[in-house]
C-alpha cells in the first residue's frame, strides 16, 4: 500500500481512536445469580444442571454448583427424588416424569438462596398421515490429482408432510427438527430443514441480512418452532423438506422429530436463538434481546417438552420408512 | 377525555355565544397589517392596544390584525420587539385600516431587543417559546452551519438524541411525535448528514414558534410537540444578499422586489462541498496504486429555498414557496485497461424532501381573514446500485442494478379563518384534507446478461390514506386577569378501509396575578396516526414512515401542565412549569427487532403499549441589553409499559425510556461587546441515557451434548430494559463574531469551537476485547474538539 492510501486511513483511524475510550462500569448489578438449566421430558428421568452467572466484564469460566439440595412437589404431592451431582453442575435424579405431570422444583444453594420453577409436562404432539419421501440423488466423481479415486456423494432432499391435531385451548407450542445418528460416536447431528406454511408462519425464510425476518414463529436453521396460535383446536397438514447431503454411502438413519414443548421453553429457545441471530453484522442496530427465564431467584429454564420420532432409514439402493 | 369534553363544549358553546350577543351595536374595526419599514416583511406578534379602551391584539402569522372598538375615538399603539412604538389617534366613525411600517432598532442603533416580552405574561398558552432566528444565528456552530432544530434542543423541556443527531424528544415522547411545519406545511425529514444538521437554513427563517403541550386546536396529529417555523417573505423595497463559506458547506441568499412593493422574492441555497474536496484525494489514491481507472464518491447535502410573494390589495395575498433538499452518499467507479476490459460501479444513496405550497390570503371583512392553502410535501430514500462488465474477449455483458425505495407523499389543502368579533375574542376555525402516500419499501432487482434477463420488482406495497380534520378555537378574554383558550379538533383517518375519528379537546387558561405575574394551566388531547419505524440506536435516512393499519392503533395522549410566569424587570423572563402526559397505543420493537432497510412484516415486530411522563422546567430568557440568552433547566421522568397479553416488554414491567433523563441543563449566552464584536457561549448537562446491557452472562447448556451442540457456551442475561445509565452528556460550545461594514455589504468572521474541553461524551457503547481476551466496555464518541472558521458578507 503506497503512502498516500496510507495517510488518509491512518487519519480515519486516529480521529476514531481518539472518540473511543474504555470506561469504568458504574452500575450496581455485579453478583452472581445461580442458574438452573433443566429440560424435562416426557417418559425420561429429570436431570438438572446448576452454574453462576458471571459478570459480563468477567473472563472466567463459569462456576458450577456441586452442593445444591432439591425437593420437588409432583402433582401438588411433596416427593423427594434423589439428585446427584454427576459433573460440571449436572445433576441426574430418580424421579420420572410423564405427560401432563406438574412439577415444581425448589433448589436450595448455599449462600445464595433458594430457586423456583414449575412445569408442566405436555402431551405428545397428535400427528397422522405422515409421510417421508427421501429424493436421493448418487454422483459419484475422480479425484482432481488421482483420478482412479473415485468419490460418492448422497445428495438430495427428504420431503415429509403430516397432519397435526392440535388441541383446542390449550396454548400449544411445537418444535420440528430432523437429525442423523452417527452409527459410531451416536452423536445427533442436525440437519437444516424448511417448512413453507402460509399459516402458520408469514414466510420460511433463509439466513439474509437484510430480512432478518425475528417473529414468534422462527422457521429457519435446525428447528422448527411455532405455536398454535393460528391453528388452534384444528387438524393441519404440515409439510416441508430437509436437504441432505452426505459424503460416504452406505446406510443412514433420519429422524424427524415432532416435539410439543411448554410455554416457557417456547419462549426461552426462541429468545436465546433470537439473541445468537442478533448479533450479527447489524446486531448494534437491533434491539437487545431478554432471554426468558422462569426461575425465580435466579435464571434459567425449568423446560418441559414431549417428542414422537419418524425415522427413515436411508441406504443407497432402498429406503424404509418406520415410525 | 369523557369528563373533560362536555366541559370544553360547554364552555366553547358560551364562549361563542358570548362573542356574538357582546358584539357591540354601535362599533368599528381596525384592521391592518404591521410590517418592517425597512424589509417590508411582515411582524408576527406584534401588539396592537387602544390606550383609550385597554382593548389590544396581535397580529397572525401573516402580520395581520383586526381589532374592533366602541369608542368614538382611539389611540392605537403598535409596538414590536426590537421597533420603534408607533401610535395612531383616529376617529372611530368608520372602520379604520393601519397598515404600519415599524422602524427597526437596528436601524435606530438602539439596544438591541430581541424575542418577545407580552406575549410570555399575556398569552394563554402556556408551554409555548418564541425563540428570536437572531439569537439563534448568533449561537456557536458546528461545522461552520448554525443550526435551528440544535437551538430549539436547549430549550428546558426539548431533549436531543444521540450525540449530533437532530431527533428531538420532547416531555417523553419520541421522535415522530413532533409536527415540524415549514410555513404551515408538515416536513417529515427534517434532518441532514444522518441528523448532524437540520433541514432548516436558518437564513431563511423568520420566525420559530415551539408548543410542547397545551396545543391550540389548529394544531393536531402529533402527540408531543409543534414546531411552526415560517420564511421570509423577501424584502419588497431593496435587493439584500449575503454569502457564507464555512469548513464544509457555503451558503447563500437573495431577496427583493420582483415589483417595488408589490412583489417580492427570497431565495437562499446552501451545500456540502467535502465530496468536492476529495475527489483530487481519490485520484491520486487511484493513480498510487497503479490502477487504470476512475474513482469518485463523496457526502454531500445541499437544500434550497424559494418564496414568492405578491400583494393583489392591501386585503389581499399570494403567497408561493418551495423547498427542496437531499442527502447524497455516493461511489463512481471505473476501470478499463483501454481496449477489450470495462468494468464499472454505481452507488447512491440520496434521501430528501420537497415541500411547495401556494397560499391566498383574503380579508372578507374587516373582522374575517381567510386562508386559503393547497401544498404538496414528499419525503423519499432512494438506494441504487449498478454494477456492469463488459468484455470484448468473449462478446459478453453483464450487469446487475439493485433498488430500495421508501417514502411517504402528501397532498392536501386547507382554508382556515381568523374571526375576530371583539377584541375579546380571537376565533380560529378551519379545516383541512390530507392525502397520505405511504411506499413503506420497494425493492427492485434486475440482472442483464448476454443470454439471461432477470427483472422483478419486490416488496411493493403502497398505501393510500385520507386524513381530514376541522378545528375550532377561541382565545377568549373574559376580563382583564382571566383569558382562555378553548377548541376543539375532529379528525378522522382512513385506511386499508379502517376509520379512525378522534375528538381531541384542547383546554388552556391564563389568570393575571398582577402585571409582572400570571399563572397558566392548560389541557390537550392529541391523535397521531404515523408511526416512524427507525432503529433504535441512530438516526438513519433508512427510517420509514408507517400509518397505522387495522391493527396498529392510532397513538394517542393527554399531557395537562401549569406554571408560573413572570417579568423581572421588564428584561427577564421567568418561568417555571409542570407536566403530566399520559401516553397511549405506543410502539415500541420487539427484543431483537431491527428496521434496517426493511419494513416488511413491521406489525409483527412492535409491540403496543402505554407511556407516561412528568417533569418540572425552568426558563430565565433574557431578552434586552448586551447580555441575552437563557438558562433552562429540566427535571423529567419518563417510563414506558408494555404488558397487553402477546405484546409483553419487559416482562409487563414498567422499564425508563431511553431518553429517559433526570437532570438537563442548559446555558445560552450571548454578549455584544461593540457594533462590531460579539461573543456567545452555550454549555449543556444532561444525565446518561438508558440503554440495554447484559450485565450477567450464564451458560445455557444442559450439559447434555445434544443441547450444547449448536449454541455458544454463553448467553448474555438481560435483566431489564434500559438497565443501565451511560455517562452523563456536557459540552461548552464558544463563538465569537467580528463585524465590519464595508463599501459594499457588511462582512463577518465567525470563529467557533465546539466542545471547548474536549469532553468525550458518549454516543454507544460497546463490547470490546483486550489484547488478552479479556472484556472491556467501550464508549463510542462522534464529536471531539472541533474548531471552524467561517465568513459571511450580507449586502
Amino acid at each position: 500500500m503506497k503512502t498516500t492510501t496510507i495517510i488518509p486511513i491512518l487519519a480515519a483511524l486516529t480521529l476514531a481512536a481518539a472518540c473511543t475510550k474504555t470506561i469504568e462500569f458504574s452500575g450496581k448489578e455485579t453478583a452472581s445469580l445461580p442458574v438452573l438449566i433443566s429440560q424435562a421430558e416426557a417418559d425420561s428421568t429429570i436431570n438438572a444442571r446448576l452454574t453462576y452467572s458471571r459478570f459480563f466484564l468477567d473472563n472466567s469460566p463459569f462456576k458450577i454448583i456441586d452442593n445444591a439440595s432439591f425437593h420437588a412437589e409432583l402433582n401438588g404431592t411433596s416427593v423427594s427424588p434423589n439428585f446427584t451431582h454427576v459433573n460440571q453442575g449436572l445433576y441426574n435424579s430418580d424421579l420420572t416424569l410423564h405427560e401432563n405431570d406438574t412439577l415444581t422444583l425448589r433448589v436450595i444453594v448455599p449462600d445464595k438462596g433458594e430457586l423456583t420453577a414449575g412445569c408442566r409436562i405436555p402431551t405428545r404432539p397428535q400427528i397422522s398421515d405422515f409421510t417421508l419421501t427421501p429424493e436421493v440423488r448418487i454422483e459419484t466423481y475422480p479425484d482432481y490429482q488421482h483420478p482412479e479415486i473415485i468419490y460418492t456423494n448422497i445428495e438430495g432432499k427428504v420431503k415429509f408432510k403430516f397432519q397435526l391435531h392440535d388441541p383446542a385451548g390449550q396454548n400449544n407450542c411445537y418444535m420440528i427438527r430432523a437429525y442423523l445418528v452417527d452409527a459410531k460416536l451416536k452423536n445427533k447431528h442436525f440437519l437444516n430443514l424448511q417448512v413453507t406454511d402460509n399459516i402458520i408462519f408469514d414466510a420460511t425464510s433463509t439466513e439474509d441480512y437484510f430480512d432478518l425476518d425475528i417473529t414468534t414463529d422462527y422457521s429457519r436453521g435446525s428447528q422448527v418452532l411455532f405455536t398454535d396460535e393460528r391453528i388452534n383446536g384444528h387438524n393441519h397438514t404440515i409439510s416441508g423438506s430437509i436437504p441432505y447431503l452426505s459424503y460416504e454411502a452406505g446406510h443412514e438413519t433420519l429422524f424427524l422429530e415432532i416435539t410439543s414443548l411448554s410455554r416457557d421453553t417456547y419462549l426461552y429457545t426462541v429468545t436465546k436463538e433470537n439473541q445468537r441471530s442478533g448479533s450479527n453484522i447489524l446486531g448494534f442496530l437491533s434491539e437487545p434481546v431478554r432471554i426468558h427465564s422462569n426461575v425465580k431467584g435466579g435464571i434459567g429454564i425449568l423446560g418441559a417438552k414431549a417428542s414422537i420420532n419418524l425415522q427413515l432409514d436411508i441406504h443407497t439402493s432402498d429406503t424404509t420408512t418406520r415410525r | 377525555m369523557n369528563r373533560v369534553l362536555p366541559f370544553i363544549l360547554l364552555l366553547l358553546t358560551a364562549s361563542l355565544g358570548w362573542a356574538q350577543s357582546s358584539s357591540p351595536q354601535h362599533s368599528y374595526t381596525v384592521t391592518g397589517t404591521v410590517t418592517d419599514a425597512k424589509t417590508g416583511e411582515t411582524l408576527i406578534g406584534a401588539t396592537i392596544y387602544d390606550t383609550l379602551s385597554h382593548k389590544g391584539t396581535v397580529t397572525n402569522q401573516h402580520g395581520r390584525f383586526s381589532l374592533t372598538l366602541k369608542s368614538d375615538t382611539a389611540v392605537i399603539r403598535i409596538s414590536f420587539v426590537g421597533c420603534e412604538t408607533q401610535f395612531h389617534s383616529i376617529a372611530l366613525n368608520a372602520n379604520h385600516r393601519i397598515d404600519a411600517k415599524l422602524i427597526s432598532s437596528h436601524t435606530l442603533k438602539e439596544v438591541r431587543v430581541v424575542g418577545e416580552r407580552v406575549e410570555h405574561i399575556e398569552s394563554s398558552i402556556p408551554s409555548r417559546i418564541e425563540i428570536p432566528v437572531e439569537q439563534v444565528k448568533a449561537m456557536p456552530m458546528l461545522f461552520g452551519e448554525t443550526d435551528v432544530i440544535k437551538a430549539i434542543q436547549l430549550l428546558p423541556g426539548v431533549q436531543n438524541g444521540s450525540e449530533g443527531t437532530a431527533g428531538m424528544y420532547v416531555r417523553g415522547g419520541g421522535p415522530d411525535e413532533n409536527l415540524f411545519l415549514l410555513d404551515g406545511i408538515p416536513m417529515y425529514n427534517v434532518n441532514h448528514l444522518g441528523g448532524f444538521f437540520s433541514a432548516f437554513n436558518s437564513d431563511a427563517v423568520k420566525n420559530i414558534q415551539l408548543y410542547k403541550g397545551s396545543f391550540p386546536a389548529r394544531f393536531g396529529s402529533r402527540l408531543s410537540s409543534v414546531l411552526d417555523i415560517t420564511t421570509n417573505n423577501g424584502n419588497d423595497k431593496e435587493y439584500h444578499g449575503g454569502v457564507s463559506i464555512g469548513l464544509i458547506s457555503a451558503k447563500a441568499y437573495v431577496e427583493g422586489p420582483i415589483v417595488k412593493e408589490k412583489t417580492t422574492f427570497s431565495v437562499s441555497a446552501r451545500r456540502t462541498y467535502g465530496d468536492i474536496l476529495l475527489q483530487p484525494i481519490l485520484a491520486l489514491i487511484m493513480r498510487e496504486e497503479g490502477e487504470n481507472g476512475k474513482l469518485n464518491g463523496g457526502y454531500y447535502f445541499y437544500d434550497f429555498n424559494a418564496k414568492v410573494t405578491h400583494r393583489f390589495s392591501d386585503r389581499s395575498r399570494l403567497y408561493a414557496s418551495y423547498y427542496m433538499g437531499d442527502d447524497a452518499l455516493y461511489a463512481r467507479f471505473k476501470m478499463t485497461d483501454g481496449y477489450m476490459y470495462k468494468e464499472y460501479m454505481r452507488f447512491k444513496y440520496s434521501w430528501g424532501n420537497i415541500v411547495g405550497s401556494l397560499r391566498w390570503n383574503y380579508e372578507l371583512t374587516p373582522k374575517l381573514f381567510m386562508n386559503i392553502t393547497g401544498a404538496y410535501t414528499r419525503y423519499r430514500s432512494d438506494l441504487a446500485v449498478t454494477a456492469e462488465q463488459v468484455d470484448r474477449i468473449d462478446d459478453r455483458t453483464q450487469s446487475f442494478t439493485l433498488g430500495f425505495k421508501s417514502g411517504i407523499q402528501d397532498v392536501m389543502t386547507s382554508a382556515d379563518f381568523d374571526y375576530t368579533p371583539t377584541p375579546d375574542h380571537a376565533v380560529k376555525f378551519g379545516t383541512r384534507y390530507t392525502f397520505h402516500h405511504f411506499t413503506p419499501k420497494t425493492t427492485s432487482l434486475k440482472e442483464l446478461d448476454n443470454s439471461d434477463k432477470f427483472d422483478t420488482v419486490i416488496g411493493q406495497s403502497t398505501v393510500g390514506a385520507h386524513e381530514m380534520m376541522a378545528y375550532i378555537e377561541d382565545d377568549w378574554r373574559i376580563n382583564d386577569r382571566f383569558k382562555v383558550n378553548l377548541g376543539l379538533n375532529l379528525t378522522g383517518f382512513e385506511v386499508q378501509s379502517k376509520f379512525y375519528p378522534s375528538l381531541q379537546p384542547r383546554l388552556s387558561g391564563r389568570y393575571l396575578i398582577n402585571d409582572k405575574l400570571s399563572a397558566k394551566v392548560g389541557y390537550a388531547y392529541m391523535t397521531q396516526y404515523l408511526h416512524l419505524l427507525s432503529t433504535s440506536t441512530v438516526s438513519l435516512p433508512t427510517d420509514l414512515w408507517v400509518p397505522v393499519t387495522a391493527h396498529i392503533l392510532p397513538m394517542n395522549a393527554h399531557q395537562v401542565a401549569a406554571g408560573l410566569f413572570y417579568n423581572l424587570l421588564d428584561s427577564l423572563h421567568l418561568s417555571v412549569e409542570g407536566y403530566y402526559k399520559n401516553m397511549n397505543n405506543l410502539l415500541e420493537y420487539k427484543d431483537g427487532a431491527s428496521f434496517f432497510l426493511n419494513s416488511q412484516g413491521w406489525e409483527q415486530k412492535v409491540c403496543m403499549g402505554r407511556g407516561w411522563a412528568y417533569g418540572i422546567e425552568f426558563l430565565a430568557q433574557k431578552t434586552v441589553g448586551k447580555l441575552t440568552g437563557w438558562l433552562g433547566y429540566t427535571w423529567s421522568h419518563t417510563y414506558r409499559l408494555f404488558d397487553r397479553p402477546g405484546q409483553q416488554l419487559n416482562n409487563g414491567e414498567p422499564f425508563p425510556a431511553k431518553y429517559d433523563r433526570r437532570h438537563d441543563v442548559s446555558i445560552v449566552l450571548t454578549y455584544k461587546f461593540t457594533d462590531r464584536f460579539d461573543a456567545s457561549l452555550t454549555w449543556v448537562f444532561s444525565s446518561g441515557n438508558a440503554a440495554t446491557l447484559a450485565l450477567q452472562q450464564f451458560d445455557p447448556t444442559t450439559g447434555i451434548p445434544e443441547y450444547g451442540s449448536i449454541y455458544s457456551a454463553s448467553a448474555d442475561f438481560v435483566s431489564s430494559r434500559n438497565n443501565y445509565r451511560m455517562p452523563n452528556y456536557h459540552r461548552m460550545d464558544v463563538s465569537l463574531n467580528w463585524h465590519k461594514e464595508l463599501k459594499y455589504g457588511r462582512r463577518t468572521i465567525n470563529l467557533s469551537v465546539y466542545n471547548v474541553y474536549n469532553r468525550l461524551n458518549p454516543y454507544m457503547l460497546y463490547i470490546d476485547y483486550n489484547w488478552d481476551s479479556n472484556r472491556k466496555l467501550n464508549q463510542l464518541s462522534i464529536f471531539p474538539i472541533i474548531p471552524t472558521v467561517s465568513y459571511l458578507w450580507q449586502l
